[in-house]
Order: structure tokens, then C-alpha cells, then sequence
């Protein structure tokens, strides 16, 4: 259960040096430390903390923290590993710190971007009026993957498309928060946030208690008001389901933990069943009308009649169910049309078009492969750049520039010119980094922040979101899958 | 309540109860192998087998630390506990959102306690401290099911579950002795041997303390035979478990709209029947291997009927009822439309 992917050995560590004593500062933003030694005045307790407790100490609380974790079950399956490999999620006793005024910042940027990509799905499959304006060229959508043409003029409900989004924000080198990815298909992670701070307040309390911590535990209460807004009837308690592709899935501790923590069903495929247009679940006491469906179900699998026919994840006749608006599905299909990573690029002029304001999160600067003249920037420049195959999430299918070897750089160049519309590429991103205790000593590492957003009658975001740490030394890749691992997210009034 | 995580639920209680079991039955008998001459030992290991219903080989040795081996730590046997607690955990994992979180926690770290023990390690310790601890992980759970899960179909089907498991186990082991009934009706007085036998029966249940207060400490064939079977109040009795199951079906069977609720409830009721107003007396004049047998089948009915009424009841009849419709709309399906859930 070692957490740490670091190289050093115990003869290597200097077991006198101060806590802090390989703590060295770079061009990165560094979330704890103003200049060397001087931390900022938000981390400034949590330092004082860290200098006060024992190596030991820390040690122990470590692991107890680990254990806590592996026994409530709180724990990730890894692909291609093992069959049924059950890791928990590394996770980093210090916790990440975000001010009062910080926060307000990043909570209106979020408000904003959403609701403009909400219109804008809404937009693309009715309308066409930013498509017909010129605004996102009509060929960049017809090329989507994602793109379902299914959903042309279908109603849902409250015309809301993406009910549960989770955005990666970054902190460039300047300090200021932008967005790296939109999560508008079935965003995971919300039960770790969740979790990690149930731990936190276990294994450091008292550090806890000094400061003014907002709470994040009314998510999961936000998250049924939401499911519940979109009820197509207007019941008091809607028959509200979690569906699962199952056990096997690598989120299906978090798809559990949400059924819990709502007070709903977790459904598998096969407890559904459609009949006449209408979904039921299959229950001990016969079949039960289902209302609303919050799927962690990707669209591909969702429905074998209309999809994916291979499925056998899916309930066969739930689109002609969810087409007839006797059924609501969080969130609606075909959303992945708006965080495509081609679509990304015109994100700002898409706030613009539909809000008339200028984004308040920045983009981060991004080249489109498909055009011309970005894709010979790009590959004149591809030892500088990431490349990110548009189609993938997870970390998977990426190039990163400056740590990649020419053979990589090779492969990477025939694909792009092979397929450019599947490719964008983005200088390399200085994420800031935060003090993680990596074998007894605290290092910095470089980290993320996914913020989880809810919409249902309105946009709603509870304090913090999880902070993914690249836990590996330099690494910029903070993905569960390739050896990340997270923090608690402390936001403050 | 959904149908499969009833199902779960349900499995999860058996494989709970037979986790308890094995480690009861095994203990016991590492006990008995101390005090009896070592020549008779491959006839009681026999026994052990066959009151876990794995008699079908014989084995060409008996040995202790192999068995033990197997039936403790032994991933390759479906039948040892670590399998056990596997499988329970694994039924429990399909359904954690509907379990307590501490009871999942519960069963987790029995699953991790007996994943990262060694065998060697519990061998030269001594197997019963291990035993104990598997034995107490099972009771945890079931005392933090009683202290914190809310009396509603789940509970009931965990319940189910556990008195079903239990109900055959208790069955298998009585059989399990039929070499040493005595055909006639005065029995000779055993020697100290086969008292150590019958008192290893007791405590493979965990009767022996509540039958000697039942009955004084003078261990006779047909006072255990009755205790084991008909006594009212002892948890580990057939009749026991057979009325809990009989109340666990009633109120489960609330929720079912279908007729054939009943079906079920009819059997748990005239086996309660049975076992209330029988006398061992009656039991034991006819042949008492059959009507062993004859209770272990309808211990399994009631377990086929429970999965044919609540778990995988066909979906046509459901569809049936006309109260599934839309404001009344409903009519009989043409058969043409008719979607069915993936296998």
C-alpha cells in the first residue's frame, strides 16, 4: 500500500533535515509559499501545524488514513490491471487551501461558462443559430464524436443538458485560474472530495478546527434537488434512480456512495426494464415506474436499440422512453458535443455569443490540428507542446512535449497527420504546485482543482471540489489512472 | 426493493452464516481430535466433511493442518472461509449503497484480515485464536445489523438468508452423525469416546450450554436429536430458524402483489407446522434418514420459492397488471413489444 511513487531511498533521505527542508521553489506558482520560507497568510497555520507535529507523527496519521480509506471501501479499479485490482485513491494528508475571495472568483467564472455551454448544446441541437452566425464553424461539429444526431429537437426537461458537470481548473504560472477541460458527459470524483474530508476531520482535527472551513456536505442533497427538478411528472418524491455500469467499473464505489447518500436505488441495466415508452425497475414487489435516471452510463452504452447494440450495460427502448419525455436522464445524451477539445478552443467566443460577457475564467491557449496554420505551428513545435487526442479522457492518448522522447514525438506526428481533426495541442502548462508529505518529508507537487457544478433550476456549486496531485516528482499528469492522487480542498470564508 | 440486491442481500447472509459455521465446525473438531485415539480421527474428519455436505470423496489421509489449511485460507476452495467471506463481501460490495456504511466496513476488514493472514502464522499460533476472530466478525456484523439497520426488506432478506444457511447447516450436521443413532429403542450408554462426540455435536451449534439447562448435563441421543430439531427457543434449532423464516416470508410477501406469495409462506408454514407439533418420539420410530432428507428439501423449496416470487418472477406477468398503465389505459400486451431486461 505504498502511496508514494517516489525514487528515494531511506539511505538517500537526510532523516535530520527540517520538514521542509527539500522544499524547493521554481517557476511554477506554489500554492503554500509566497518566497522561500514565507508562506502565504491563508497556509500560515497549516505550516506552523507541520513544523510542530513529529516525522512520526505524520507517518502514523498517514497511515491511518490509508487504512480508513481501504476499509470503508473507498477505492478505484485500475484497467488493464489485475483483474479487479482495488486501489485506493492515493491520498495527501496536507490539505490545499483556497481563500474567501479566491473562491468567488472561480465560482462566478464556473456559473458563467456553464450556463453559456448549456445554451450552446441547447443551441446545436434545436435552433443552429451560432452555427448559422458563423460563430463555431458548422464542420468542427459534424465531425464530433460526440455529436448525437438523435437528439436534433428533442425536448428535455427545463431545457437543462448538463445537470452534473466537473471542470479541471488549473493555476497558471502567474497565479490565476483557467480551465483545461470541461466534464459535461459523466464527470467522477465527487465522492472522494466527499470523502477526503470525512478523513481529514478524523485525522487532523485540530488543524481542521483553526481554521474557517465552508462545508461540502449538503452536495449529495443538492444533488437529488437537482435530479428531482427534472422529473418529467411533477411528484413531491419522484422515483429517482443511480444506474451503474457495475461492479466493475472503476467509479462504482462512487456510484454506491451516491445512491446511499441520496437515498436512492443504485440501478444496474438489467433492473430496468421499458415498456410502452415508460422505464420500470424490477422490485420485490413487481415493477415500479422510474422518473429520473442520473446515468454513469457513457452515451455509447446507454440504449443497444439506438446505440452501441453490443451493449449489454444498457436498457434496450430507454431512448424511445427519454424521446417521449417519460423519463429524464442526467445528463442528457449527446453533451460530450461541448467539452469536445476542438469545441474547447471556442469556448470564450461561445460566453461571448450567447452571455454577452467576456469569460471570466480563461481558456487555456490552445492550437486546433484540423486548421492549417496551428498545425504546422504545432508540429514545427511538438518538443514544446501537449497533444491531446480530442476523443480521450483519463490522461490517456497524450503527448507531453518536453518529457517525451523523439520515437513518441514520431508516432504522435504520423497520427496527426493521419487524422488532424482528432488532435489539438497546448503549450506546456505550468501547473501550481501544493506541499504534499511524500516519505516523511514535504515536497511540492504539482496540482488541479475540480470544482463540481450541479444545475438544475439553478447553477450550484458547493466550496472546494477535489484536488488532484501528480504524485510522481515533475509529473503534470494528475489522472487516478496514471498515478495521481488527491487532497482535501479547503475553502475559507 | 430491488430484485437483485434482495438477491444480494439474501447471499449475503447465507455466505455470512456459513462463514460462522466453518469456523465453528472446524474449530470443534481440532478440539475433539486432542482427546480421541488418533486411529479414529479419519472417521470424525469424514463427518466434518460431510456435515459441510462435501463428502463425496474419500481421502487417502486426514490430516489437520491440511485440512485446516483448506478450510481457512485456502482461495482455491469454494468452500473454505476465506471463499466465504469473499463471496459474502462480494454480494455485499453489489449493494453497499443500500448497506450501513459500518456494516460494510464490518465485513470489509474481515475480508482484509483473512486476505493478508498467513496460513503458517495461524497454524503455529494455534488455529482457535484465528477461528475466534472469524467468529466474532461475523457476530460484529450481524450485532452492528441489529443496532443499525432499519427493520425493512433488506434486513429481512439478510435474515432469510442467514436462518436458511443455518436451518441446512444444522440439517447436514445431525446427518452428518447418522452412523451413530441407535436403531433401538433403549440405547446403550456411550463410552467416553462417543460422549465427546455428542458434545462436540452441541458445540458445532453452540448448544451445549443452553442444552444442559434444558436438559442437565446427562447427554442422551434423542434429548439432543429433540433440541437440535423441534426445541422452540434455541437459535440454532431447526424449528428456530424455520419460524423466523415463516415471519421473515410474511412480511416480506406484504410488499408482492402476486398470488403466488402464498406458495411460499404455505411451505415455511406447514414445515413449522411439522416441526411445532411433532414429537421426537414420532421422529425417530420412522426412518430418520429420510425425514432428514425429506426437511432438507423443503428447506430448499422455500429458497426456490423466494427467488421465483421476488427475484426472477417473469416479467409477463408483471406487465399483466393493469396497474402499470397509464391512467388506466393499460391493456393486455399484444406480445409483440415486449422488452425484456439483459440476461
Amino acid at each position: 500500500m505504498n502511496q508514494t511513487q517516489t525514487q528515494t531511498t531511506a539511505a538517500e533521505r537526510d532523516e535530520t533535515l527540517p520538514p521542509f527542508g527539500n522544499y524547493h521553489l521554481d517557476h511554477a506558482y506554489d500554492e503554500m509559499f509566497e518566497s522561500a520560507s514565507v508562506p502565504r497568510a491563508q497556509y500560515a497555520a497549516l505550516h506552523q501545524r507541520v513544523l510542530d507535529l513529529s516525522r512520526e507523527e505524520f507517518v502514523r496519521r498517514q497511515k491511518a488514513a490509508d487504512l480508513s480509506f481501504l476499509y470503508q471501501g473507498i477505492t478505484f479499479t485500475v484497467y488493464g490491471d489485475k483483474a479487479g485490482t482495488e486501489k485506493i485513491f492515493p491520498y495527501d494528508l496536507m490539505p490545499r487551501i483556497i481563500t474567501g475571495a479566491e473562491w468567488s472568483h472561480i465560482e462566478r467564472g464556473l456559473t458563467q461558462r456553464i450556463t453559456a455551454l448549456n445554451m450552446f448544446i441547447h443551441d446545436v441541437y434545436n435552433d443552429e443559430n451560432i452555427l448559422k452566425d458563423g460563430v463555431v464553424p458548422r464542420e468542427l461539429l459534424a465531425s464530433c464524436k460526440a455529436w448525437r444526431k438523435e437528439m436534433r429537437g428533442l425536448k428535455v426537461p427545463k431545457d437543462r443538458y448538463i445537470h452534473v458537470v466537473g471542470t479541471d481548473l488549473i493555476r497558471g504560472e502567474d497565479g490565476g485560474f483557467a480551465v483545461l477541460e470541461d466534464n459535461l458527459r459523466v464527470p467522477s470524483g465527487v465522492s472522494y472530495m466527499l470523502g477526503n474530508r470525512t478523513v481529514m476531520k478524523k485525522i487532523l482535527p485540530v488543524l481542521f478546527q483553526r481554521y474557517s472551513v465552508r462545508p461540502i456536505d449538503d452536495y449529495t442533497q443538492y444533488l437529488f434537488q437537482t435530479l428531482r427538478a427534472v422529473s418529467p411528472r411533477a411528484l413531491d418524491q419522484p422515483t429517482i434512480v443511480v444506474l451503474t455500469p457495475g461492479v466493475h467499473n472503476s467509479a462504482y464505489f462512487e456510484h454506491t456512495f451516491l445512491a446511499r447518500q441520496m437515498g436512492v436505488e443504485l440501478v444496474e441495466g438489467r433492473d430496468l426494464v421499458v415498456h410502452r415508452d415508460h422505464v420500470y425497475m424490477r422490485t420485490t414487489a413487481g415493477l415500479r415506474r422510474v422518473d429520473v435516471i442520473y446515468r454513469r452510463v457513457d452515451d455509447d452504452f446507454i440504449d443497444p436499440e439506438v446505440f452501441r447494440s453490443d451493449s449489454m450495460l444498457g436498457v434496450p427502448g430507454l431512448f424511445r422512453a427519454y424521446q417521449k419525455g417519460n423519463v429524464a436522464l442526467a445528463n442528457a445524451i449527446g453533451t460530450g458535443v461541448a467539452d469536445d477539445k476542438a469545441v474547447y478552443a471556442y469556448v470564450p467566443r461561445i460566453i461571448k455569443y450567447y452571455l454577452g460577457e467576456d469569460a471570466i475564467l480563461p481558456n487555456v491557449e490552445t492550437f486546433i490540428l484540423g486548421e492549417k496554420k496551428d498545425r504546422e505551428y504545432a508540429l514545427a513545435n511538438l518538443d514544446k507542446l501537449v497533444v491531446k487526442a480530442v476523443g480521450e479522457s483519463g490522461g490517456y492518448g497524450m503527448l507531453i512535449g518536453p518529457h517525451s522522447t523523439a520515437a513518441q514525438r514520431e508516432e504522435f506526428r504520423a497520427a496527426i497527420n493521419a487524422n488532424p481533426r482528432n488532435y489539438i495541442a497546448q503549450p506546456t502548462i505550468m501547473l501550481s504546485r501544493a506541499p504534499c508529505f511524500v516519505d516523511g518529508q514535504v515536497e511540492p507537487r504539482h496540482v488541479d482543482l475540480r470544482p463540481y457544478i450541479l444545475y438544475g433550476d439553478e447553477v450550484k456549486i458547493v466550496p472546494g471540489g477535489l484536488t488532484r496531485v501528480a504524485l510522481k516528482k515533475g509529473s503534470l499528469v494528475v489522472n487516478s489512472s496514471q498515478g495521481g492522487g488527491s487532497k482535501d480542498t479547503w475553502v475559507l470564508y | 426493493m430491488l430484485s437483485r440486491v434482495a438477491d444480494s442481500l439474501y447471499w449475503m447472509g447465507r455466505y455470512l452464516e456459513r462463514t460462522e459455521g466453518t469456523a465453528r465446525l472446524l474449530d470443534e473438531h481440532l478440539t475433539l481430535m486432542l482427546d480421541i485415539v488418533p486411529a479414529s480421527a479419519p472417521m470424525r474428519w469424514r463427518r466434518f466433511l460431510s456435515s459441510l455436505c462435501l463428502d463425496e470423496v474419500d481421502r487417502p489421509g486426514y490430516d489437520a493442518r491440511d485440512i485446516t489449511r483448506e478450510f481457512t485460507t485456502d482461495e482455491e476452495n469454494s468452500a473454505s472461509i476465506r471463499s466465504c467471506i469473499a463471496a459474502a463481501r462480494e454480494n455485499a460490495r453489489q449493494v453497499r449503497d443500500t448497506l450501513g456504511a459500518e456494516m460494510f466496513e464490518q465485513l470489509n476488514r474481515a475480508y482484509f484480515f483473512i486476505r493478508e493472514a498467513s496460513f503458517d502464522a495461524i497454524w503455529d499460533e494455534g488455529p482457535t485464536e484465528f477461528l475466534r476472530r472469524i467468529r466474532e466478525s461475523a457476530c460484529l456484523f450481524h450485532g452492528i445489523t441489529d443496532s443499525t439497520f432499519s427493520r425493512n426488506e433488506g434486513y429481512h432478506f439478510i435474515r432469510l438468508g442467514c436462518y436458511i444457511e443455518r436451518a441446512l447447516m444444522t440439517v447436514a450436521l445431525i446427518d452428518s452423525y447418522r452412523e451413530f443413532y441407535s436403531d433401538s429403542e433403549e440405547a446403550a450408554s456411550p463410552t467416553p469416546e462417543e460422549h465427546l462426540d455428542w458434545i462436540t455435536l452441541l458445540k458445532c451449534c453452540t448448544a451445549f450450554d443452553s442444552y444442559r439447562r434444558r436438559y442437565t448435563a446427562e447427554v442422551k441421543e434423542n434429548c439432543v436429536l429433540e433440541f437440535l430439531l423441534l426445541d422452540p427457543d434455541f437459535p440454532h434449532s431447526v424449528r428456530f430458524c424455520i419460524d423466523r423464516i415463516a415471519e421473515g416470508l410474511e412480511i416480506v410477501g406484504q410488499n408482492a402483489p402476486h398470488r403466488d406469495r402464498t406458495s411460499a409462506t404455505r411451505i415455511a408454514a406447514r414445515l413449522q407446522a411439522d416441526l411445532t407439533y411433532g414429537s421426537i418420539e414420532e421422529i425417530l420410530a420412522e426412518n430418520f434418514a429420510n425425514h432428514l432428507s425429506t426437511l432438507r428439501q423443503r428447506c430448499e423449496l422455500i429458497h426456490e420459492k423466494v427467488n421465483a416470487i421476488f427475484i426472477e418472477y417473469p416479467i409477463e406477468r408483471e406487465l399483466a397488471r393493469p396497474s402499470l398503465g397509464e391512467s388506466g389505459e393499460f391493456r393486455m400486451p399484444s406480445g409483440d413489444t415486449l422488452i425484456r431486461p439483459m440476461a
